[in-house]
């Protein structure tokens, strides 16, 4: 509960200042927006923290391969920063360079699951007579 | 952590003196432009004096410089009290340029040439030619004046704001 | 790493704004377009210092 409260009164100021800052200098908004951005993913990524232990304890406790806790762990990072700065381009309304960097990271995650599409299907050749 | 909070105070006077300081140099070049049309009118008045006395009382130039002189109430009246000391040992051309190129007054450097040139034939020549010369340089500063006073309108009020604005952007950047 | 960043760069952002209205009023527009550079530059060099550590986290945090 307290989390939410700071989050969302770090929005609404951020809101104001971009605002405000709009009619003098429109190249600070978008600085501001960023760091608005920034404080609010610090917030919550003191909460994922937790949900990372978590689903490691878990993990511990199953016979699932670590590596590929890790590698959908890594995914995970990869969105998370991606959305940060596909959001931030398309605020500044550069949809190009949006664009472009979800392709990029689209494809860094396809490599990056190579691994666990491999392993599956290893075990449908293995089940296949 | 009293050591923190010592800190913290130490840092809180700098960034105050540091504003204050910013604003007092935009205050001290605002007020340049002031004295500088007020330093030209004096001149202007003075050179007025020293026409007359020329014409009508026919005193020489050491006398002249020390009765304006006499009040030592502005800097250019201080100046021309140097003058009067300085004329009783070297040339008039030298001394007059010497002490106005010296001066630690407002005024440009355009200003100080336009003074120098008057030098070079005050106490040489007669009267006539030494009135004539005074008026041409009155005119020369009634330009310069005009001048400067276009000067004060436009960055008076420019290095004020600027000293304060940039002292502030300054704290700011540090705080 | 808290609220007063926000603050900071919008003061920033305001007071470069005033310096250089002051700066194009007295006809000075290289130096105006001069401050609006460095203002801009050191509120880059602030944000990019958050955002490296937002990535930094973020690195740890997955172990990316």
């Amino acid at each position: 509960m307290e989390e939410i409260i700071k989050i969302i009164g770090i929005g609404l100021t951020a809101l104001v200042i971009i605002i405000i800052l709009k009619q003098y200098k429109p190249e600070y908004a978008i600085y501001v927006s960023i760091i608005a951005g920034i404080l609010i993913l610090f917030f919550a990524m003191e909460k994922i923290s937790g949900i990372v232990n978590l689903l490691q304890s878990i993990s511990d406790k199953t016979y699932i391969n670590k590596t590929f806790l890790s590698i959908l762990l890594k995914i995970t990072g990869i969105a998370f920063i991606t959305e940060f700065a596909v959001s931030v381009c398309s605020d500044a309304g550069e949809k190009a360079i949006a664009s472009k960097i979800e392709i990029g990271s689209k494809v860094i995650i396809v490599t990056m699951s190579i691994p666990i599409i491999t392993s599956l299907l290893e075990l449908i050749i293995e089940i296949l007579p | 952590m009293s050591r923190v909070i010592n800190m913290e105070i130490i840092k809180f006077i700098l960034l105050i003196a540091i504003f204050f300081a910013s604003t007092g140099i935009g205050l001290t070049i605002s007020k340049m432009f002031e004295n500088r049309v007020a330093e030209l009118k004096e001149f202007k008045n003075i050179l007025n004096i020293i026409k007359t006395k020329i014409k009508f009382t026919y005193e020489p130039l050491g006398d002249i410089f020390e009765q304006i002189a006499q009040k030592q109430e502005t800097n250019i009246e201080k100046i021309f009290g140097k003058m009067a000391v300085q004329i009783q040992f070297i040339k008039v051309n030298d001394a007059w340029c010497q002490t106005i190129q010296n001066a630690d007054i407002s005024i440009n450097q355009e200003d100080k040439d336009i003074l120098k040139k008057l030098g070079k034939l005050l106490g040489q020549t007669d009267v006539e030619g030494q009135v004539s010369e005074i008026e041409v340089t009155e005119q020369f500063l009634d330009m310069q004046i005009s001048k400067a006073e276009e000067d004060k309108k436009k960055n008076q009020k420019m290095y004020k704001t600027l000293g304060i604005v940039a002292g502030l952007v300054i704290v700011i950047i540090l705080i | 790493m808290d609220i007063n960043l926000l603050f900071k760069i919008a003061a920033i952002g305001i007071l470069v704004a005033v310096l250089h209205q002051v700066l194009v009023r007295a006809g000075r527009e290289d130096q105006a377009m001069m401050t609006t550079l460095a203002g801009l530059v050191i509120v880059l060099s602030m944000v990019i210092q958050e955002i490296s550590s937002l990535f930094e986290t973020v690195r740890t945090l997955f172990n990316l």
